[in-house]
């Protein structure tokens, strides 16, 4: 080949798209942690910011959540996906007008989202909370990026593939399918709906995407990052690019079977339970393998690392990816999970993930990227180490208090006297005994969003001090110039299949759907994995109505509803959970966290006025309690309007009502209310039984009865 | 039918088998055909993303001459 047959092209990369997904990066990030400390701050002043519906634990914590990935990350992983794909293919963005659907249509699902989840609109699934109309519009807005990602990668002037596109491509399809699959739900009206899955079913797929979701959305993009930025800022190349293989397919094909380590010692079949800690444990080698290769990239370089703040946020953030990882299979062991689940230890485990890992391995990205697209400087190299130490410090005040509380809590809770009693008995007084770790947390949560703030005023000043290049020039070899596949030697197939990023797309995607479907299949389809119990019976038409205001509240996200089989559970709550128990759970409400007490029989345990007392002022029945106080349910109404359709949208999903019932159900449902409220009347709390309360107070007392009633039947 | 094949299937514990054997053959031939890999091709990638930089398109040209 000579120079002659090479056809020099000149293009542009497109960096403002670049900036503009850096610059909602970091603004719904600030949001996101303030957000994150206003509700730790709740979790020790439970009435800081007062008695308003919008502003409750269970309506912000979803928002902190979803604020943090979707927002932070999300864009955090535009921004270095818009920027590295660019350059790696050798080409701008296919199509601006899909790059600018991509970035409106991603910022106009944030402020739904920010406006829904606080009012209460949630599906009642941890981190798929958004409503049926904004998962349509987050599929749209998916297909739109994948569509210019992958459009991109076909029209590069490149003939190879590098590493970091396999990690976008991966996160594409198997967002997709997570997303979809998961969000299956039937509406009600315009913002509610039921997950067309009950129970068992429904927790497997909520975990195999809740899992997945930190696999695909959380770990192979920001992989991808860090494959290109570490060498890019250390000068480097990779170093090892056959280790990077092994671990890309490795890390995906083994990521897809772990989501049951999420469900271990609940309803779910054991052997289900067994391949999720299985393919948990052997994660712990293609996601070190990462590690090792994004830090040994820095060898003979270290020396750059105190002097380059990218290097910095680099070395902590894939540090502490190094740290969860190996946390995260430890905590897939059955024996170590029956210590940590439920507990603040997870609490940890994510935020050094989030802060350190997303976070870290973003701003080391933004920090790389501004200076260059702004032909400048980083404004200040000394307010950088700021933000560095700030974030570091952030980070360890608050894991290390999360991670003593999550296990000093959790010993409370299995510790028996040498009678055989719960030394513990009152769940209360192990949340009184971890508080101070609850305000240490405040503080490593606002060291942290300092640190935050002064980022995005350096990166800020940076933009200020130099000027956006919006297209910046570029010459490469013209397509057609490069012979794809360059001679005999290269037509392995790998080597065609990378150079096809259709097909390889298509690979990626078996990757995942072959784990996907060995591990549903069988709940889905074999009717022994779900044992029926006759005596579980569908809930009444005001249990239904009482059920979605525990769900619009999220309850869930400090009571669990799954009781493991372990004594020192059933002393404390009952019968553990069955897996028939929630075959008329849409969704299912299992919680992944206890800072309550487990509810699931929670049902006859106090009489009707407690409940009405306790949610009014939790302080009152439970002094020292961290529990907000739900006083609008003692104002507001029962939405008695749509009872009629949600007795006919979940027949439809398969919970046997009766043909006809929806015509009697409000009768029914009016009926029972006026009972309960006689009963708190006579106990001297007078309440209209329309009041939202009532609703409330039928669902909790359901809760196991069914159970607890055959078994006072069969004595 | 198929359906009917898997409700009146016993054994349950033929998942967790077939997701072993599928783990193995998969990470083998990966592992296989990784350590197959040449060298050339390997350091080529492993430099990828050096390549942007300024000069970055006399690199290119200089890595098309000798492939």
């Amino acid at each position: 080949m000579n120079n002659e047959s090479l056809r020099i092209e000149k293009f542009e990369y497109d960096n403002k798209i670049v900036r503009n997904f850096g610059v909602a990066m970091m603004g719904w990030g600030l949001i996101g942690f303030l957000v994150g400390i206003i509700i730790a701050s709740k979790l020790y002043f439970p009435s800081f910011l007062g008695n308003i519906s919008f502003l409750s634990y269970g309506r912000l914590r979803p928002l902190h959540t979803n604020a943090v990935i979707f927002a932070f990350a999300g864009n955090a992983i535009f921004a270095g996906v818009y920027y590295s794909l660019q350059r790696l293919c050798k080409a701008r963005m296919w199509s601006d007008l899909f790059s600018k659907i991509h970035f409106w249509g991603w910022q106009t699902i944030i402020v739904t989202a920010a406006l829904t989840l606080p009012l209460g609109f949630t599906t009642g699934k941890e981190y798929a909370e958004l409503e049926w109309p904004i998962d349509i519009l987050i599929a749209l807005i998916w297909v739109v990026f994948g569509v210019n990602m992958l459009m991109t990668i076909y029209k590069r002037r490149e003939r190879h593939i590098y590493v970091a596109i396999w990690f976008y491509i991966s996160t594409f399809v198997t967002v997709a399918v997570l997303h979809i699959v998961n969000s299956m739900e039937l509406p009600v009206s315009f913002l509610k709906s039921y997950s067309m899955y009950a129970g068992v079913q429904d927790a497997l797929v909520q975990w195999w995407y809740g899992h997945n979701a930190v696999a695909f959305f959380l770990t192979t993009p920001f992989l991808g990052i860090m494959y290109y930025f570490i060498p890019k800022a250390a000068e480097r190349p990779v170093y090892s690019y056959r280790l990077s293989i092994v671990h890309f397919w490795a890390l995906i094909f083994l990521y897809i079977w772990a989501g049951p380590h999420h469900l271990l010692y609940t309803a779910l079949p054991d052997w289900a339970q067994s391949l999720g800690t299985v393919f948990s444990f052997m994660l712990i080698a293609p996601s070190w393998g990462g590690m090792v290769n994004g830090l040994l990239t820095l060898r003979g370089a270290w020396d750059k690392v105190r002097e380059s703040p990218v290097l910095k946020f680099m070395v902590v953030g894939v540090t502490a990816y190094g740290m969860s990882t190996f946390e995260g299979p430890m905590m897939s062991l059955k024996n170590i999970n029956a210590l940590t689940h439920y507990t603040d230890y997870v609490i940890g485990h994510v935020h050094l993930g989030a802060l350190a890992w997303n976070g870290g391995v973003g701003f080391a990205m933004l920090y790389y990227v501004f200076p260059k697209m702004y032909r400048t400087e980083i404004w200040s190299k000394k307010l950088a180490n700021w933000h560095f130490w700030f974030a570091t410090l952030g980070i360890l005040f608050y894991a290390i208090p999360m991670y003593w509380a999550g296990i000093a809590q959790s010993l409370m809770w299995k510790e028996f006297t040498p009678d055989g009693a719960l030394r513990y008995p009152n769940f209360l007084e192990t949340v009184l005994q971890i508080l101070p770790m609850y305000l240490i947390r405040i503080f490593g949560g606002t060291l942290y969003f300092v640190g935050g703030v002064l980022g995005v005023y350096n990166l800020y000043r940076t933009a200020r001090s130099g000027s956006l290049m919006a297209n910046e020039a570029a010459e490469a070899p013209s397509r057609d110039s490069i012979p794809l596949i360059a001679n005999e030697h290269d037509k392995t197939w790998h080597r065609m299949l990378e150079s096809k990023p259709f097909k390889f797309t298509a690979f990626a995607l078996l990757a995942i759907l072959v784990g996907t479907i060995v591990e549903f299949m069988p709940t889905f389809l074999v009717k022994e994995n779900i044992p029926t119990i006759a005596e579980v019976k569908p809930y009444t038409p005001l249990e239904v109505q009482g059920r979605d205001i525990y769900i619009r509240e999220g309850c869930y996200t400090c009571h669990s509803q799954m009781i493991r089989p372990f004594r020192s559970e059933t002393e404390r709550y009952g019968d553990y959970s069955k897996a028939g128990e929630f075959v008329y759970d849409h969704p299912f409400q299992w919680g992944s966290k206890r800072t309550g007490p487990d509810l699931q029989r929670e049902g006859g345990k106090y009489p009707n006025s407690w409940h009405f007392l306790h949610m009014n002022d939790p302080r009152k029945t439970s002094p020292g309690s961290i529990m907000p106080a739900y006083t609008w349910l003692y104002d507001d109404n029962t939405d008695w309007a749509n009872t009629e359709g949600k007795i006919i949208t979940l027949r439809k999903l398969g919970v046997p009502y009766p043909d006809g019932f929806e015509g009697s159900a409000l009768d029914s449902a009016k009926a029972q209310a006026n009972t309960i409220a006689a009963d708190l009347s006579k106990s001297g709390n007078a309440i209209s039984s329309d009041k939202e309360i009532v609703a409330l107070i039928a669902y909790l007392q359901r809760l196991g009865r069914d159970i607890k009633l055959s078994k006072t039947a069969s004595n | 039918m198929y359906k009917n094949v898997l409700e009146t299937m016993h054994d349950v514990h033929i998942y967790p088998i077939i997701s072993l054997i599928l783990f193995l053959v998969v990470f083998t031939a990966m592992l296989v055909w990784a350590l197959r890999k040449d060298k050339g091709y390997l350091d080529e990638m492993a430099a990828k993303p050096l390549e942007d930089s300024e000069g970055d398109t006399q690199h290119s040209v200089h890595s098309l001459h000798h492939s």
